[in-house]
């Protein structure tokens, strides 16, 4: 018996293989897709009138709480992705490096974000040897 | 599964083209939207596509989500930032089995197989399209699954990879064909993968379709300076 099952079984998949293909196959359910897709639509309609990159529409107005709604997917930012030279501006030389990097129209947004990380690590180090420093006491004679 | 439909895929590039060629270069806008079917995970990459089948690199200039170059020749593809390679990763589509390329050979309305290792074993029609089912070789049929295609005037309509077993891994159709200077191309592609859990839904749109462009010599001729490490990685 469990082998007249087994042949039945296979003879079912050995006819859905050769089972011939129908225009019903090439059909999709349109309206369904449009619907699912109607988020992207909108997205990809704003990117195009205003050209933003995906930083700029996460700190758009419109899209900053819808973002999370259509998970969006994107690569990560890893300490791969940190810029060094532009760490080194933010870290030893945050004036100079303001104009070199963070508004430089040629840099990149992982450029402009080591720059603040530097930044800010240089400001985290300069508050920890602050307060490291033992305070001068003033003795009047 | 979804190695019976890279095995397709696989068989697929098994091809020679010896036709004439009429159009060498195309410029395309595009827009890629993929969605998981019923879930919040979706993704937008939207650019400008160049491709010169005299050198058989696929460039796609991307400015959404990031500006980036993704450059597939053979099969590899770099992911250049800032002019510097930042990821060389084996190719998800090779120039030659692209959209792009096949409407350029005028060979889109069968996909390829024709010149592939495949056999058109049953052609019939239905609900006024032309279906034709493309068989594997035999010797990886255990493997590979068949391929049916829908034409109508001519035109490719759909593709659908099938399991060996029999079901659908994968469906392709394409929609509203534009005929620029004779090149007919198709304005958008549904794209439908069947995981087992779930459905992957995408929706390519091209617009703005130029061929034979004679100015953007330095994007079709784009080459990455890289040096491969044996890990996959690159060295800047």
């Amino acid at each position: 018996m469990k082998k007249l099952l087994t042949l039945a079984f296979a003879c079912c998949l050995g006819l859905n293989a050769f089972a011939t293909v129908s225009a019903d196959d090439f059909s999709y359910d349109a309206v369904a897709f449009e619907t699912e897709m109607t988020g992207l639509n909108q997205l990809e309609q704003d990117v195009n009138l205003n050209g933003f990159s995906l930083t700029e529409v996460k700190t758009s107005d419109k899209w900053s709480n819808e973002l999370a709604g259509l998970g969006l997917q994107q690569a990560g930012w890893s300490i791969e992705d940190m810029d060094w030279g532009s760490f080194a501006w933010g870290f030893c030389c945050f004036p100079i490096g303001f104009f070199v990097v963070a508004i430089n129209g040629n840099k990149s947004n992982d450029q402009k974000l080591s720059f603040w990380i530097g930044a800010g690590v240089s400001v985290v180090f300069s508050a920890i040897t602050y307060l490291a420093t033992p305070t001068t006491v003033f003795v009047t004679p | 599964m979804l190695k019976a439909l890279f095995a397709s895929i696989l068989l697929l590039g098994i091809s020679t083209h010896t036709s004439a060629q009429q159009t060498s270069r195309l410029r395309c806008d595009f827009s890629v939207k993929t969605k998981v079917k019923d879930q919040p995970a979706s993704r937008l990459v939207m650019g400008t596509c160049y491709y010169d089948i005299r050198i058989g690199r696929l460039i796609y200039e991307i400015r959404f989500p990031e500006k980036e170059k993704w450059i597939f020749m053979d099969s590899i593809q770099w992911v250049v930032r800032n002019d510097s390679v930042i990821e060389v990763l084996p190719a998800s589509i090779r120039p030659e089995l692209s959209v792009i390329h096949l409407s350029m050979k005028q060979e889109l309305s069968h996909y390829g197989l024709k010149n592939s290792s495949f056999t058109a074993t049953e052609v019939k029609q239905d609900k006024g399209l032309v279906i034709t089912t493309w068989t594997p070789p035999a010797a990886t049929a255990k493997r590979v699954g068949k391929v049916a295609t829908s034409t109508k005037d001519k035109q490719l309509k759909g593709v659908i990879f099938y399991h060996p077993k029999g079901h659908i891994l994968r469906k392709q159709l394409f929609n509203n064909y534009t005929n620029t200077q004779g090149l007919l191309f198709p304005k958008e592609i549904v794209d439908i993968v069947f995981e087992e859990d779930k459905e992957i839904w995408q929706q390519t749109t091209y617009t703005n379709v130029v061929i034979n462009e004679i100015k953007n010599n330095h994007i079709y001729n784009y080459m990455p300076r890289v040096i491969p490490s044996s890990k996959g990685t690159v060295k800047k």
